[in-house]
């Protein structure tokens, strides 16, 4: 039934010469597993792809709604917490991989003439995949959301002559808002996939036209007078090293079979931390509270140690968070680090904090 | 470098493909991660996608008002405010039923929906019957049909009654059928 289907399309779509294009592309030196990034990188592109449109079926990009449809989805939808999961530690693993990927095409010389364009063109992309964390990160409106996007389009701002143009332009205005809310949303869901695919499309055709760059040539310079010659071998035979250098391979079976194994074990890893490690939500976004500015616990609040819940009091009081009390104007708590640390401003902090923590365990961590 | 073994020595520089088993198996282990990945995907994002669809709203009893305040044998309207949960948000509806005490100290309550096509009706008390506007449908204080082109009685709600408070538990019903049937 398939082969008919696939006969009577071949005869029109001639698809027999795509599919030897796409599959039998040579790999100088052979398949590896280090050229698996690559693949895996696109491979959670199209994770984030199809759970992000699942997430926007029950998603409301309104600060009125953001934060509850979130909520609904975490809580009313059969998987609703593990699709969110998979799109989150997804998200990441993006930025990991990515990571690897541009590690290996260093280290390996792969982005030398000829292949420059794909060197560029991939960095390109790695930017937009940081924009798309920057603007994903606000869409659930809590207050990590909130603060980390006031923080981060604050940083913009100080950028030399054109940061405050372009501070308000991304913000939508003066103020952190629906405005901001709804472009962030617009951004993530519609102007960057747009983007990347056609870049990735970009990517790719460079690939086929440069071809790959093949082993890394330290390492068959150092084969060739012998140094690392294998057993059983006869060392230091010329014609074993230039056949080496020269042996090639097709992309398919081997490669594509490496490819599958370590996309296999990426969403295992991403599935395995959607379902374990849970992503909760802070409070919900207010601007007028300031309380994920505060640095670190404070002396002056003993009930913050809520038993159980000093993980998640380090969580939103750590790192990321505490820097929204350098930027955010007029906060009520500017990370104080002075000897007045818990008095004045710093009680109302601890106060605050105090509830928030305790609220946040409440629902969350300490689930009573 | 997972290749291992050398090859042999007649086999022609260049392009070269693994033939047999090997490839078999390379290619039974690249179908397998596909279809582990796309039933890992597949199976939670329909359910994810179909969940609402089956998820029955829950029915809460309402407190409607005192039993006392009905007066025996003459229909009351019961205004309630109810909150709807649609999605993620949650608003008030004022709903209204009507409500009968009967001279035994039982009460009937009617879904306030006319049974022929959904319209709201009243009760006239000069002509002591529940009149529907839209159609002329007219319904006696038993809720049974006295004219008009309504198909069934009124439907019923159930209700009971804790600590003189009287609860209603509310349902829709499809119109136009001959017999109750919920929605």
């Amino acid at each position: 039934m398939a082969s008919k289907l696939y006969t009577w399309l071949d005869s029109r779509l001639k698809l027999k010469s795509v599919e030897r294009t796409l599959l039998d592309e040579p790999i100088p030196g052979g398949a590896s597993w280090i050229y698996v990034f690559g693949s895996a990188t696109l491979f959670l592109f199209l994770l984030q792809a199809v759970t992000g449109m699942f997430l926007a079926i029950y998603y409301a990009p309104t600060p009125d709604h953001a934060y509850d449809s979130i909520q609904f989805i975490e809580t009313q939808i059969m998987f609703g917490a593990f699709v969110r999961g998979l799109h989150h530690w997804g998200a990441s693993g993006m930025v990991v991989v990515i990571g690897l990927h541009m590690l290996q095409v260093f280290l390996y010389g792969a982005y030398k003439s000829p292949r420059e364009l794909m060197w560029m063109v991939g960095v390109v992309l790695f930017l937009i995949v940081l924009s798309f964390a920057f603007t994903g990160y606000l869409l659930p409106w809590d207050q990590n959301a909130y603060w980390a996007t006031q923080v981060g389009i604050n940083m913009v701002g100080t950028v030399p002559v054109v940061g405050d143009l372009l501070a308000p332009v991304l913000r939508g205005g003066e103020m952190l808002g629906a405005l901001t809310l709804s472009r962030f949303f617009a951004v993530h869901v519609l102007f960057l996939p747009a983007l990347l695919a056609t870049l990735v499309m970009i990517h790719l055709f460079i690939l086929r036209r440069v071809g790959p760059a093949g082993p890394w040539r330290g390492g068959y310079e150092r084969r060739k007078s012998g140094e690392t010659a294998s057993q059983g071998r006869e060392p230091g035979s010329p014609g074993f090293v230039e056949r080496r250098v020269r042996r090639s391979e097709t992309f398919y079976p081997r490669q594509v079979f490496m490819d599958a194994v370590v996309m296999l074990g990426i969403f295992a890893v991403v599935a395995v931390l959607a379902l374990t490690v849970h992503f909760p939500l802070a409070d919900k976004a207010n601007p007028s509270d300031a309380v994920l500015a505060v640095a670190g616990p404070e002396p002056g609040a003993p009930s913050v140690r809520t038993p159980g819940c000093v993980g998640h009091r380090r969580s939103i009081s750590s790192g990321r968070v505490r820097a929204a009390g350098d930027f955010a104007p007029g906060s009520l708590c500017r990370a104080s680090r002075g000897p007045g640390r818990g008095e004045g401003s710093g009680g109302v902090c601890a106060v605050r904090l105090h509830r928030l923590s305790s609220h946040s365990c409440r629902r969350r961590r300490c689930g009573a | 470098m997972m290749h291992s073994e050398p090859p042999p020595d007649d086999v022609p520089s260049g392009l070269h493909t693994p033939v047999g088993s090997r490839r078999s198996f390379f290619q039974w282990m690249t179908s397998a991660a596909a279809v582990c990945i796309g039933l890992g995907l597949s199976i939670p994002l329909v359910g994810y996608l179909v969940s609402p669809a089956f998820k029955r709203r829950a029915q809460p009893w309402v407190d409607v008002g005192a039993v006392e305040d009905l007066p025996v044998n003459e229909p009351k309207q019961l205004d309630y405010v109810t909150s709807i949960r649609d999605g993620w948000m949650e608003t008030k509806a004022q709903k209204a039923v009507w409500a009968i005490k009967r001279p035994d100290g039982g009460v009937t309550v009617f879904s306030p929906i006319c049974t022929h096509l959904g319209c709201g009706y009243r009760w006239e008390q000069g002509d002591h019957a529940f009149k529907c506007p839209c159609h002329g449908s007219v319904y006696d204080r038993e809720g049974k049909v006295i004219a008009g082109p309504a198909p069934r009685k009124l439907d019923t709600l159930p209700w009971k009654v804790e600590n003189g408070r009287l609860l209603v538990m509310y349902k829709e019903f499809k119109a136009g059928l001959p017999v109750s049937q919920e929605v």
